[in-house]
């Protein structure tokens, strides 16, 4: 209460010193759709004066009284200019039209030509979801994880997978959010798919580094998605067919101009496909499904309301035989803008999430159930105060209200002895400004309070060597215990050399009190959630960031060379053996240890021209360090992929018909080979190297994709999209095992998932 | 769990038509040879046995490397001494070894003039009462139909009991199931223990039931657990056994009864 006085008090006394500007504000939107351009820029001609858009559009640019030409202007979109004189505070709403050159291009990194150069973000990748259909992928089903993996810093946790790997993280240190709401399983199917479905996503923005404050709770990065507004102008649809899925999306205005809707939906057919290939599988039940929706409300001019929510489910069983297993992701997202004033804007969201699985079958006539899951509730607000044009200060807060509830066993629905479910309280509290020192060097300097409280009722065990339980200590309902306050920096400075080259620099520390423990390499739906307790202290990620870019040949070529060190503490994982399943006490089998990583990264890209593309490189170094593992040394996490090397190319033959190529190459991941073998009981038994001591062999693979536009006219639109997955037949390992073959000699087994995949995809708009 | 994950990847593979696994050669770098001890108590008929052997190298051959030469002793927790005698090549043994129910013995394995460590508690006297067979149809035509097996026996109440049932088919053990139990949640009362394995019809089964002591069992755990290949992805280690001086293997003590059906 007091700090939020004195900000306050702090903000009204910097106002009075400034009261002879005057500002002008408003959202800027796309003239056809009337979606809301993100990070858009705005600037008076003839002065180093500007400002960008925010995360929902909305603009403010303070200026002394006087004359002005305003140019607004967007990547892609035709700029528009006009005169003002500035005597009075403004509100303007500006549209901009979409400037057409926009499909010779794939842009990754910036919105404005060289934005990626002047901005103050570090280390921050955003994505052109209408772009990124371009690049060819595994079954034509185009995904922005997949095109994110292509850039530095980000890998695949595994081949085909959607998980993803930032700055030698782990899995679960990315936040992935979806309109705002935290995402605890991004991916479908075993990984091969993500949940977020193109035609529904406007925006994507991955921080790896240089974190803002406004964002918390994870360790390593944010994945920060926005859903698709629906048209504001006109009704339209959206779709496509592929080989293994459809999907569908229709928008529209609710009233024209104030309000819009979109819903959106996504299919596999998987299993009927496979019940037309062998009879074998016809009885079985593979799916998954998507579905958004998103509407929005525009009430008065200051007001808007949006309404969002997500739906995916996957299934897997034999309906026959009363078998099944399915488990999915909701989100729900209600939030309000308001615009207090001129320079004050503030959202306030309220969101649900959740993740669980569940699994049935009937065993000699005992119905056996399976579930659990992690549920979310959560409140926040955000402020963004256009204080002057050298100050832009965000504040805000959340808290989150977490439910854990471990795999629960029950027969014939009596439930067995589990672990007991987790109640938590989650909170932050933070501020932060952007500042413009001078004409070449900005500022953005911030502080996050992170807050975490264990919640009853719990009985708190805990352990000794053996993992047996010494003592308890029992929680009542509603007690709030282990309460932890961390206080979190973010800093980032953007210095410019001269108009096209500039150094930044940031700098991170962010808590991580959730984490996902997973017993596998390539994630499974199983993996379960556990909260911060006692014993698991929260994760703390200190990371530092140095970057030079520049921009050549009239911001043609983009090229970016970054370094970083990341060092992190207390992070969990399973100790050597533990028996995770139904555990009761699943936190005896957890160790705590260490987790440092470092490289540099370089990517290079041409965005203008018939040929464009980007070449990306990232040398780095990932380990860990557990006492209980490896006598205490240091070894390579599994993601410590030394050498990652990724080449895009689209080349535009003509207006209607594109070819893209995509080469990948990384080191192989680090892993536990058996160097020997002994016998127990007449059984063989290999005798494993240390951890993580071996190589699985290096990975590359090159992907082909031709797009074709079949018709584009104001009324219908449709192309053809082919793919050519791992176009050399490269048969890389997706797992090695280790038996013994008919003559009794031990061998190694590659299991190469992916051979050539051909595929083709229709999509279509009107 | 890793079943369900199987099946589902064998169904996208077959989709793709793509997928394939062939044998491939690692370059492993096989260092030093390390000593292996299996040494067990069969309380029942009151005989010691210890298999000594080392490691071999991954692509070596497939026999065990016997050790030969080392001096065993067995003592009980009163003091009586039990010299094992090398019986064949790294095969020692024991008998008429004498105990009473809660008793610990200390075993020494002099080998090379290095001294392994390791001791073990008598478990409880538990017989198998029964087997129930249950024949399953396959869920995909064109198979055979197979038999599952559950083995009862009644625990007793008084102490933590550990079990191990082993399998054999046609009197040979099938060594890559583990089928090990505790009476954590089962304290005192009937067993029914399904056997994780598929017998084919036609055949002499004969089911052994261990009771065995508590390090026997966290042993094999491990065992089982770092066995199970392919799809079992968790990061591989070496199990550690109650031997000291980074021995591999373990010191066990059990009793021992079967039953045979032929199914």
């Amino acid at each position: 209460m007091r700090k939020t006085l004195l900000l306050i008090i702090f903000l009204s006394f910097i106002k009075l010193l400034n009261s002879q500007n005057y500002s002008i504000s408003g959202f800027m939107k796309d003239a056809e759709t009337g979606e809301e351009l993100l990070y858009a820029n705005v600037f008076a001609e003839g002065t180093t004066l500007g400002a960008n858009t925010n995360l929902y559009g909305f603009y403010s640019l303070t200026l002394p009284q006087g004359n002005y030409t305003i140019i607004y202007s967007f990547i892609g979109y035709e700029p528009v200019k006009f005169d003002i004189n500035l005597t009075q505070n403004i509100t303007k709403d500006i549209e901009l039209t979409t400037s057409g050159i926009q499909l010779d291009e794939v842009q990754i990194t910036a919105r404005k030509e060289n934005d990626n150069v002047t901005n103050t973000e570090v280390s921050v990748v955003t994505l052109d979801v209408l772009e990124t259909r371009k690049i060819p992928v595994l079954l034509g089903e185009q995904d922005i994880l997949k095109t994110l993996q292509l850039l530095p810093g980000i890998s695949a946790s595994s081949e085909g997978g959607s998980g993803f790997f930032v700055r030698g993280g782990n899995a679960d240190q990315n936040l992935i959010l979806l309109d705002e709401a935290p995402v605890y399983n991004a991916s479908h199917l075993l990984g091969f798919f993500s949940v977020f479905n193109g035609d529904a996503i406007k925006d994507v923005k991955l921080y790896k580094g240089g974190i803002p404050a406004q964002y918390g709770g994870r360790a390593s990065s944010v994945m920060d998605v926005r859903m698709k507004n629906g048209n504001l102008k006109s009704w339209g649809a959206t779709g496509g067919l592929g080989l293994i899925s459809s999907r569908m999306t229709i928008e529209g205005p609710i009233k024209k101009d104030n309000g819009s809707i979109m819903v959106s939906g996504r299919r596999t057919y998987l299993d009927i496909v496979a019940g037309l290939v062998d009879p074998d599988f016809k009885e079985i039940d593979l799916y998954f499904y998507d579905l958004n929706l998103k509407a929005n409300y525009k009430i008065g001019d200051k007001d808007r309301i949006y309404i969002s929510g997500y739906l995916g489910r996957d299934a897997f069983g034999f309906s026959e035989r009363n078998f099944g297993f399915d488990w999915g992701n909701k989100t729900f997202t209600t939030r309000w803008n308001h615009v207090f004033n001129n320079k004050l804007f503030s959202n306030t969201s309220l969101i649900y999430s959740d993740f669980d699985y569940g699994f049935k079958v009937q065993a000699n006539g005992l119905n056996i159930d399976l579930d659990a899951g992690i549920y979310d509730y959560n409140l926040k607000q955000n402020y963004t105060y256009f204080l002057n044009p050298k100050n832009t200060i965000d504040f805000g807060w959340n808290g989150i209200y977490h439910q854990f509830k471990p795999t629960v066993f029950s027969f014939d629905e009596t439930a067995a002895d589990a672990a007991q479910e987790q109640y938590s309280i989650e909170g932050g509290f933070y501020a932060s400004n952007t500042q413009k020192i001078n004409d070449r060097l900005t500022l953005n300097y911030g502080l996050r309070l992170s807050t975490y409280s264990n919640v009853g009722p719990y009985i708190e065990r805990s352990y000794n060597e053996q993992d047996e339980i010494i003592s308890e200590e029992i929680h009542e309902n509603g007690d709030i215990y282990n309460n932890n306050f961390n206080l979190e920096p973010r800093f980032s400075a953007t210095y410019l050399l001269d108009n096209n080259s500039s150094v930044k620099a940031s700098y991170n520390r962010n808590t991580q009190y959730l984490h996902l423990l997973s017993n596998s390499t390539s994630g499974t739906p199983t993996d379960m959630w556990i909260s911060s307790s006692n014993y698991v202290k929260p994760t703390i990620a200190d990371q530092v960031a140095i970057g030079y870019f520049r921009n050549f040949n009239n911001n043609n070529y983009k090229f970016s060379f970054e370094t970083y060190y990341k060092s992190m503490i207390d992070i969990p994982d399973y100790e050597d053996g533990a028996e995770t399943f139904g555990n009761a006490n699943i936190e005896s089998e957890i160790v705590i240890g260490r987790g440092r990583s470092y490289g540099i990264e370089f990517l290079l890209e041409k965005q203008k021209g018939k040929f464009t593309g980007w070449m990306s490189y990232t040398l780095s170094k990932v380990e860990r360090q557990y006492n209980e593992i490896n006598n205490g040394n240091w070894f390579s996490a599994r993601q410590d992929r030394t050498h990652d090397i990724s080449l895009v190319g689209i080349y535009q033959i003509s207006p209607k018909i594109s070819l893209s190529v995509t080469w990948v190459y990384n080191t192989g991941d680090a892993v536990t080979f058996p160097t020997g073998k002994y016998f127990i009981d007449g059984g063989l038994v290999n005798l494993y190297s240390e951890r993580n001591a071996n190589r699985m062999p290096a990975y590359h693979r090159l992907d082909l994709g031709l797009n074709w536009v079949l018709n584009d006219s104001d009324k219908f639109y449709n192309d053809l999209n082919f793919s050519v997955y791992n176009a050399y037949n490269r048969k890389n390992a997706y797992t090695i095992s280790f038996d013994q073959n008919e003559a009794g000699e031990t061998q190694a087994t590659r299991l190469a998932l992916f051979g050539i995949v051909p595929s083709v995809t229709w999509n279509f708009k009107f | 769990m890793n079943k369900i994950k199987y099946i589902i990847l064998s169904i996208v593979s077959l989709f793709i038509f793509s997928s394939c696994e062939d044998v491939i050669v690692l370059d492993l770098d096989y260092t030093q040879p390390k000593v292996v001890i299996e040494a067990y108590v069969n309380a029942g008929t009151n005989e010691a046995h210890v298999i000594l052997s080392q490691s071999n190298g991954f692509y070596d051959t497939s026999e065990p490397q016997y050790l030969k030469g080392a001096k065993i002793i067995l003592e009980n927790q009163n003091g009586e001494n039990y010299n094992l005698l090398e019986v064949s090549n790294g095969q020692y043994f024991a008998d008429n070894i004498t105990f009473q129910s809660q008793d610990t013995f200390n075993i020494t394995v002099n080998y090379n003039d290095v001294e392994y460590v390791a001791s073990s508690e008598v478990p409880s006297e538990v017989e198998i009462d029964s087997i129930k067979v249950n024949i399953t149809e396959p869920p995909f035509g064109n198979q055979d139909a197979f038999a599952h097996l559950t083995a009862i026996w009644i625990d007793p109440g008084e102490h933590t009991n550990y079990y191990r049932v082993r399998p054999y088919q046609n009197d040979t053990l099938l060594t890559q199931v583990y089928n090990l139990e505790n009476d954590e949640l089962n304290n005192g009362k009937e067993f029914n223990s399904g056997i994780r394995e598929r017998f084919l019809l036609g055949n002499e089964i004969k089911i052994e039931l261990l009771s065995v002591d508590e390090n026997y069992y966290d042993y094999f755990v491990h065992i089982s657990e770092v066995v199970g290949n392919g799809f079992n992805s968790s990061s591989p280690y070496n199990p550690k056994g109650n031997f000291n001086n980074n021995a591999l293997g373990y010191f066990g003590i059990y009793y021992s009864t079967f039953k045979t059906i032929q199914l």
